[in-house]
């Protein structure tokens, strides 16, 4: 124990419990540098992931961690992980990682305890519970969700054994999923096509957070009821803190989602293998080179982005241009040649004009293709791959044919402690 | 694997949907099925043809009667031909994924609803509402240059409006009666079950002005 900022005389005895325990902060706003620091101080490990940058009007919602006007416009997952730092107890770490979301698969989550969803939108969190649902149970961290609304401030723990993060949302409030709140329960009240800002304050975000450590306390410490349970703290003039039990949601997709039943191990990690390289292996492992990958599948409000872009028009002069992203990481302006991005003119949407899609990689893909790393095809960093073997079928309807196997890259988990930026 | 969504369905109600792989395939071979005892040989053909890698699916939709075709993006003189085919594709994730239709680039449909890249335009995807039958229905009829469902108000193809207008009112389209592409003697559907009523409310009493 770093002896000169814990002394063991003062602490509570339990505190050893959570030395060094891996937790991982998705999201390091308001809620979210509290959590940091509370964690650091309770003697965990914890790792932040963020893509957003701290502004100076929010300074006065986050923890005093962050230094301002210092730290004005810097990555906030990465900011809140070095201003930790010094509170780290003996061999303890603090990671943070300037990423998005969508560039992390499951595997990147496999490697920690709890993972907690300081999160503001509810895109967010449904994709983060559909990244934690597909890992299989005996490798899926706890999740613990918080937020605010106004004074009141709650938490949620959830093993994902009685229900998920995605039965505790209405799916009313998904039809605008990127309508970006920081409540957990109260839904989005729209005003002729323009959502309200959420007032809350940096009293409420850091109960959130203290909840949030309780309930991370009490999973720790074996606190019987503990687990499953959703914490309310309800401001004057109705004081109270309430403890209630969330049921299940009935058809919730989330709880449909169920990790694949069979995985199997590419050497690696998407950042760093080519296609070329994971079609050799997984040749090797399958004994044959007769399969495709298919394109990686990221559901995000409420859309499927399945396939690849290769070759697509200007949307602004209808020059043909090669584009070689995700559909999922393709913005408008990607869909724009270098002149007509130079002189910065606005994309129009069409369809009038041919473009080749890729729904699947296969050993037959365009050297260009073959030579890029998975991560730049798609796949984020954890990803499950999906390879198919036809084995002569006509189509998928030959059920009796067609074998599906998953694959996911064996130093992807490692990669959550090394690297420092993600982008597409 | 599974395949979740949350759409508005058509009255605008917000519904959520999972499948799992199997269910998508057995909605897949069903609507498949369903094709293939709904249309008159005599015009119209549906053939499997081989699935490329991503595909879940992969049929050519042939309506054999006379119908006009395009030949490149800066075409707008439509010539006649006797038959016209289309592909469809599926993907893994049917029916919450929308299918992909379209004609040859060089011998594409001459319809207000074909892009000029031989793209068919299929309306929005609606799952569980719109279907590959839902998709093939449009498409067989729009091969026949039939006004019923040509869309005018969103239109992919601009140059062809005032043609299929006067086309229209010549009473030239349909080049087909449309009720001959379908199998005359259908054994009719198995009757739905009615939906519940739902309680009308009480009137509301008449204003105090």
């Amino acid at each position: 124990m770093n002896s000169v900022l814990y002394n063991p005389d003062k602490l509570m005895t339990d505190r050893p419990l959570f030395h060094n325990r891996r937790v991982c902060v998705v999201g390091c706003g308001a809620v979210g540098s509290y959590l940091i620091e509370q964690l650091a101080k309770m003697g965990a490990s914890p790792d932040a992931v963020d893509f957003d940058v701290l502004t100076l009007e929010n300074a006065a919602k986050h923890s005093s961690l962050i230094r301002t006007p210092e730290d004005a416009g810097r990555n906030k997952a990465v900011c809140v992980s070095e201003r930790v730092k010094p509170f780290l107890d003996q061999g303890c770490t603090s990671h943070g990682i300037d990423s998005d979301l969508c560039l992390l698969g499951p595997e990147a989550f496999a490697d920690y305890d709890v993972v907690f969803a300081a999160l503001d939108n509810f895109a967010a969190k449904v994709l983060l519970n559909e990244l934690i649902r597909q890992l299989p149970p005996e490798r899926r961290p706890l999740l613990i969700m918080d937020g605010t609304y106004g004074e009141m401030a709650q938490s949620v723990m959830l093993d994902n054994t009685e229900f998920c993060l995605r039965c505790l949302m209405d799916e009313s409030w998904l039809k605008d999923s990127a309508v970006r709140t920081s409540c957990t329960s109260a839904p989005i009240r729209q005003n002729d096509g323009l959502a309200p800002i959420v007032r809350t304050s940096a009293r409420a975000s850091s109960l959130a957070a203290h909840l949030s450590t309780e309930q991370y306390r009490g999973y720790v410490t074996g606190a019987p009821g503990a687990m499953n349970r959703r914490l309310t703290y309800t401001a004057y003039p109705g004081l109270e803190l309430r403890v209630s039990h969330p049921l299940p949601k009935r058809n919730c997709p989330g709880c449909a989602i169920q990790p694949p039943a069979h995985l199997r191990w590419l050497r690696g990690s998407v950042l760093t293998v080519s296609l070329r390289e994971a079609m050799q292996q997984i040749s090797e492992q399958l004994g044959t080179t007769d399969f495709e990958l298919s394109v990686h599948r990221l559901h995000y409000k409420e859309v499927l982005h399945s396939c690849f872009i290769v070759t697509e028009y200007c949307r602004a002069c209808g020059k043909p241009i090669r584009v070689l992203k995700h559909a999922g990481r393709t913005f408008p302006h990607h869909l724009l040649c270098l002149e007509c991005n130079l002189h910065g003119k606005q994309p129009y949407l069409t369809s009038d004009l041919p473009r080749t899609l890729l729904y699947a990689f296969t050993p037959s893909c365009e050297d260009a293709i073959q030579d890029m790393t998975l991560f730049d095809l798609g796949y984020p960093l954890g990803a499950h791959i999906e390879v198919i073997e036809r084995q002569g079928a006509f189509d998928l309807l030959d059920r009796d044919k067609i074998k599906t196997t998953f694959f996911a890259l064996d130093e992807d988990h490692c990669q959550m402690r090394q690297i420092q930026k993600l982008s597409c | 694997m599974t395949y979740s969504v949350t759409y508005q369905d058509e009255t605008g109600a917000s519904r959520m949907a999972s499948i799992s792989e199997n269910d998508y395939l057995e909605a897949l071979e069903n609507d498949y099925l369903d094709l293939q005892r709904r249309y008159n040989a005599r015009y119209v053909t549906i053939q499997k043809i081989h699935a490329e890698p991503g595909e879940a699916l992969h049929l050519v939709v042939t309506v054999n009667a006379p119908s006009h075709y395009l030949t490149s993006l800066n075409d707008k003189a439509p010539k006649e031909c006797r038959g016209m085919s289309v592909h469809i594709i599926c993907y893994p994730g049917y029916p919450l994924k929308s299918v992909y239709a379209y004609y040859a680039p060089d011998h594409f449909l001459a319809s207000p609803n074909v892009f000029r890249s031989g793209v068919a335009c299929i309306d929005n995807w609606i799952p569980f509402t719109s279907s590959l039958t839902t998709v093939v229905d449009k498409l067989v009829h729009d091969m026949i240059h039939d006004p019923v469902v040509t869309r005018y108000d969103s239109m992919a193809n601009g140059d062809m409006e005032q043609w299929h207008k006067s086309g229209v009112a010549s009473r030239q389209f349909p080049t087909l009666p449309p009720k001959l592409l379908y199998v005359p003697d259908l054994p009719p559907r198995r009757p739905r079950h009615a939906a519940a009523s739902r309680p009308v409310p009480p009137p509301l009493p008449p204003r105090k002005c």
